[in-house]
């Protein structure tokens, strides 16, 4: 069975500056990987490259084998990779309720209906079913734009998620959030996830959420990946505390996040 | 729909307050319905001095103040009250006016529109709505070449008048004539123009003229650098324009700064509302038309020395063609209205001015074409020579109506290709 | 639809049509042009829900007009169902051409690549000695399925064919609006980019509003010219495209009818405006659209909305 996402040798140069080089990492259904790197260490571009927002230099991109590139977001979306933004990308001015209607219209139903009503009852129901899933159904009549970040977290990956994508990438999912809301939304947003079996990939600033979440992490420095493999061993890494992590990472979460990794590989 | 209701209320308001300003007419007035330009840029040569010799003529049929031969107060015994209308908006909005004036402010006759646009449209409406009206300013020889009309009259002559005599002028005129060049606004009255004048030249010629450019700018353009210079590459023995307005003076300041003037012969065929203007930059010998027997060119006779002399007192400036086709106008309706007799009903009026002839400021009118529903008249030429600082002209030369306008039922085009067969000239 | 909001409707058509017979002729006459133009700024009206000001659409009025002109006047065709239908035809053949470069762009490009086609036209049919250049030319009077109506009578058969259509579409463009593809044009004014994320075609989204905007416009244009006997090529004028987004700005966005009820209005405040002030009516024109800008923003419908006690929402 082939992967579900495979990169070779994938590149972005943007002039004289190279933004990502020599990437190679493959994924696999179910697998839970978080993304670390400081600021313009290639993150971004990966993720960008990956949802086919803009295209590598060289490189390839296979997704269950089949190369994505030279394809639009839209088309890889239909291709099955999700993607959430680390800044909300939400319809301001309708209420959560439409912008989940409009999404289950293009990404569920895909048809561009002329005459009916986007408002029906089964479909209005099924919206709530999955607002109730993400813990934001009271804020169903609510304009986005007088929303809380979080709210608006969880609806734009609420959006992401109802295509089924077999890939889901995720943003930097926790950022602009409040601390100690942190956890809680990455509780509601994997436990979705996982019901799913989508494999998912995050990118995060966040070490702690890394080490709860992550089985996997990938540490990019300087357009390469540094180091790819199980988390405590990546974030244990010398050379990935040097140049990534700092040296102040509190391990000793380990027996959480393992019993996370068990759980995980029962279902 | 939600709240269809109040939306119907809506609708109703808007319309209510409409019909509340319905008036019932007094029957002692004759209101008569005035459409000109009172702004945009044909406002300024055409549509205002047009209003001014409007009221003029107006005031003085109410006070019976008209020389001889035209008498009493009034029309049909009732004083004329006129309602304005500005010409602007287009066809389409005019169509709307003019059965606002109608069926709204009930008027009795309609004098009126400039545009030729207006002039297509408007005789529909007036023959549904059987409202006497007459064409005072347009130009376009469609109007009674693709339609007869029974409640339309036009007392002047169409545009092809003024071209066809233009050709007949240079033809005589300007010695060794082997070439001609034109710059001509670009919208039908320039392009009719343009045609008239060339199709008339080369049947005089016997084809035997070249024409070296034509150049149509935008109506409007102000600047006519590139055009200036290709009438100079391309130089011509007489260069034809039918400007009007704005666009005349653009180009005279320009044209005579690049000495296209000096060094070439031009006929402006409609040249003689920029003469207030422009006088002192149009050179001596530049051939100016009145569009007819009009301002310098009106014949001599009590009543053109009654209206140049009241005109310029009144409004400071002498008046110009349209406001003596405003005044033929309105003259050539009170003289049918006083054939008819008082009380005479619009069908009896129609009768009698179809086929009038009748004297206005710019001399003889014939009702003599279009079923007796389109005037003729004769056009004159001359040439601009200052004498003393004051403007006058030589080599004035005047066509008889007969010469140089279409005969009945012939349509200008084919009558011109066809070698002008039934002209009388002298 | 609800079955007694339908017959609501149709009620409300009837009636309608019941008073514009009943009115004096030069009021019926504004009224039919009104119908016209708001069917205009409907489609207009569409494309701005979904974020794109169209300074362009007086080039379908302006071809729905000439095509109802040239079949009647040329071709002896006045059957005003299959001009309905011609012109409808021709306008969105040339819409989906044009569709396929002018709905890539957005905003003030969007806006003045519109104005620019409605000028082209314009520029041709200045140019064109046949078709009157600008003086145009005159129509000659609809039939209906061999039934010849005189001159006055067919004024009356344009405004019943008016008002039917205006109910008729304005239902199906409220239907329309609240379909997938109505909430679609929202979805593209908030955020394109999650739509294409969504998998939705943003470009397919816009062209088919474009296209049906075209129609609308061509049938106002058909009204207009079947209505007033006469076409020019100033109806392909920017100006006259501009009297449209005017409108539209009059109504607002909010409701299928603030178009139709706006395009009255604007039609009464003109010939007002002309008949109170002959010298500056353009100033009263001038006047009403500054106070609506100050304060109704989002048009006269948010009147409306005040009674109705609903939560004012951005539209526009």
């Amino acid at each position: 069975m082939s992967a579900l996402l495979k990169t070779v040798n994938l590149e972005r140069t943007f002039g004289a500056v190279t933004a990502a080089t020599d990437i190679n990492v493959e994924l696999n259904t179910g697998e839970v990987v978080g993304v670390i790197g400081s600021n313009g260490a290639g993150k971004t571009t990966f993720i960008n490259m990956v949802t086919g927002y803009i295209q590598p230099s060289s490189g390839d991109i296979l997704v269950r084998g089949k190369s994505i590139i030279g394809k639009s977001p839209r088309d890889v979306s239909l291709a099955g990779v999700g993607r959430s933004f680390q800044v909300p990308q939400l319809f301001q001015e309708l209420t959560v309720l439409e912008n989940m209607l409009i999404a289950f219209g293009f990404s569920v139903d895909r048809k561009l209906s002329f005459l009916k009503p986007l408002r029906s009852k089964e479909k209005v129901e099924k919206a709530h079913a999955v607002l109730r899933e993400y813990e934001i159904e009271q804020y169903a009549e609510e304009v986005v734009s007088t929303l809380p970040q979080g709210v608006r977290k969880l609806l734009d990956i609420a959006m992401a998620m109802l295509a089924e994508p077999g890939l889901m990438l995720l943003d930097e999912p926790t950022s602009g959030v409040a601390i100690e809301d942190k956890f809680l939304l990455m509780d509601t947003v994997m436990a979705a996830v996982r019901k799913s079996d989508a494999a998912t990939m995050f990118v995060e600033h966040d070490m702690e959420v890394v080490l709860r979440y992550a089985d996997r992490v990938l540490a990019f420095y300087d357009g390469r990946v540094l180091a790819d493999g199980p988390t405590q061993t990546v974030l244990s890494d010398a050379k990935v505390q040097e140049l990534v992590v700092g040296h102040h990472l509190d391990l000793s979460e380990n027996e959480a996040s393992t019993s996370k990794e068990s759980a995980h590989v029962r279902t | 729909m939600k709240r269809p209701l109040l939306t119907a209320a809506t609708v109703a308001c808007a319309m209510t307050t409409g019909a509340m300003s319905l008036n019932v007419y007094a029957n002692e007035e004759y209101k008569l319905g005035l459409v000109t330009f009172l702004s945009g840029a044909a406002s300024g040569p055409f549509g205002i001095p047009a209003k001014n010799a409007a009221d003029l003529v107006i005031d003085a049929i109410n006070d019976g103040t008209l020389p001889a031969p035209i008498e009493g107060k009034g029309i049909d015994g009732r004083m004329i009250t006129p309602v304005y209308v500005d010409e602007a908006g287009g066809a389409t909005k005019q169509t709307s006016e003019f059965r606002n004036l109608v069926e709204r402010d009930g008027v009795d006759a309609v004098v009126g529109y400039i545009s030729s646009g207006d002039c297509l449209a408007i005789p529909a409406v007036a023959e549904e709505l059987k409202m006497l009206t007459v064409l005072f300013d347009c130009g376009t020889p469609r109007v009674f070449e693709e339609a007869d009309y029974e409640y339309v009259f036009r007392t002047h002559s169409t545009a092809s008048m003024d071209n066809i005599a233009a050709a007949r002028y240079v033809h005589e005129n300007v010695p060794n004539l082997e070439s001609v060049a034109g710059i001509n606004q670009n919208y039908s009255w320039g392009h009719d123009s343009w045609r008239d004048f060339t199709e008339t030249l080369k049947v005089l010629r016997g084809g035997d003229i070249e024409i070296t450019t034509e150049q149509f700018p935008k109506l409007f353009a102000g600047q006519y650098g590139a055009e200036i210079s290709a009438l100079q590459v391309n130089s011509a023995d007489v260069i034809h324009t039918s400007f009007w307005g704005g666009d005349t003076d653009a180009f005279v300041l320009q044209a005579a700064a690049r000495g296209l003037l000096a060094d070439n012969q031009v006929i402006f065929t409609a040249g003689e509302t920029a003469l207030n203007s422009l006088g002192e930059h149009l050179p001596d010998g530049a051939i100016i038309g009145a569009r007819g027997p009009f301002g310098p060119f009106a014949p001599e006779s009590e009543l053109n020395t009654w209206f140049q002399t009241e005109f310029t007192e009144r409004f400071g400036t002498p008046p110009t063609f349209p406001a003596y086709h405003m005044a033929h106008a309105l003259i050539g309706l009170k003289l049918a209205q006083d054939k008819a007799g008082v009380g005479a009903s619009t069908e009896e009026v129609i009768t009698a001015f179809e086929g009038l002839e009748f004297d206005g400021p710019g001399g003889r009118v014939e009702m003599s074409r279009g079923k007796g529903h389109q005037a003729a008249t004769e056009m004159v030429y001359g040439r601009l020579k200052r004498v003393d600082g004051e403007i006058t002209f030589t080599d004035i030369t005047r066509y008889p109506a007969d010469c140089v306008n279409p005969p009945e039922g012939a349509e200008t085009v084919e009558w011109i290709k066809a070698g002008m067969p039934g002209a009388e000239c002298n | 639809m609800k079955t007694r909001s339908l017959a609501l409707l149709f009620v409300f058509g009837l009636v309608v049509i019941a008073g514009g017979l009943l009115l004096p002729q030069w009021m019926s006459y504004l009224f039919t042009i009104a119908m016209g133009k708001g069917l205009v700024v409907l489609g207009l009206v569409l494309l701005m829900r979904a974020g794109l000001v169209s300074f362009g659409q007086g080039l379908y009025y302006c071809v729905g007009a000439y095509v109802a002109g040239m079949l009647t006047q040329f071709v002896g065709v006045t059957d005003i169902l299959v001009i309905m239908l011609a012109s409808v035809a021709v306008s969105v053949a040339i819409a989906a051409i044009i569709g396929l470069l002018l709905c890539r762009y957005r905003e003030i490009f969007f806006a003045m690549f519109s104005m620019a086609f409605s000028m082209i036209l314009y520029g041709l049919l200045v140019r064109n000695q046949f078709l009157g250049s600008t003086d145009g030319f005159n129509v000659a009077n609809p039939s209906l399925l061999g039934w010849t109506p005189g001159a006055e009578a067919s004024s009356d058969l344009v405004l019943i064919v008016a008002v039917f259509l205006v109910i008729v579409l304005g239902a199906v463009a409220w239907r329309y609006l609240k379909s997938l593809s109505g909430y679609a044009g929202e979805a593209v004014r908030e955020n394109e980019i999650r739509l294409e994320y969504l998998g939705g075609s943003v470009f397919r989204v816009v062209y088919v509003k474009y296209i049906i905007a075209a129609g609308l416009a061509a049938i106002g244009g058909t009204i207009t010219a079947l209505v007033s006997g006469h076409v020019d090529p100033e109806m392909a004028y920017w100006t006259t495209s501009g009297e449209f987004v005017f409108i539209a700005l009059m109504g607002g966005t909010a409701h299928v009818a603030a178009p139709i009820v706006a395009a009255v209005l604007f039609e009464a405040l003109r010939t007002y405006a002309f008949a109170v002030s002959p010298y500056t009516w353009q100033m009263i024109l001038g006047f009403a659209l500054l106070a609506i800008i100050l304060f109704m923003p989002s048009g006269l419908w948010s009147l409306v909305e005040r009674f109705q006690n609903k939560k004012a929402r951005k539209t526009s």
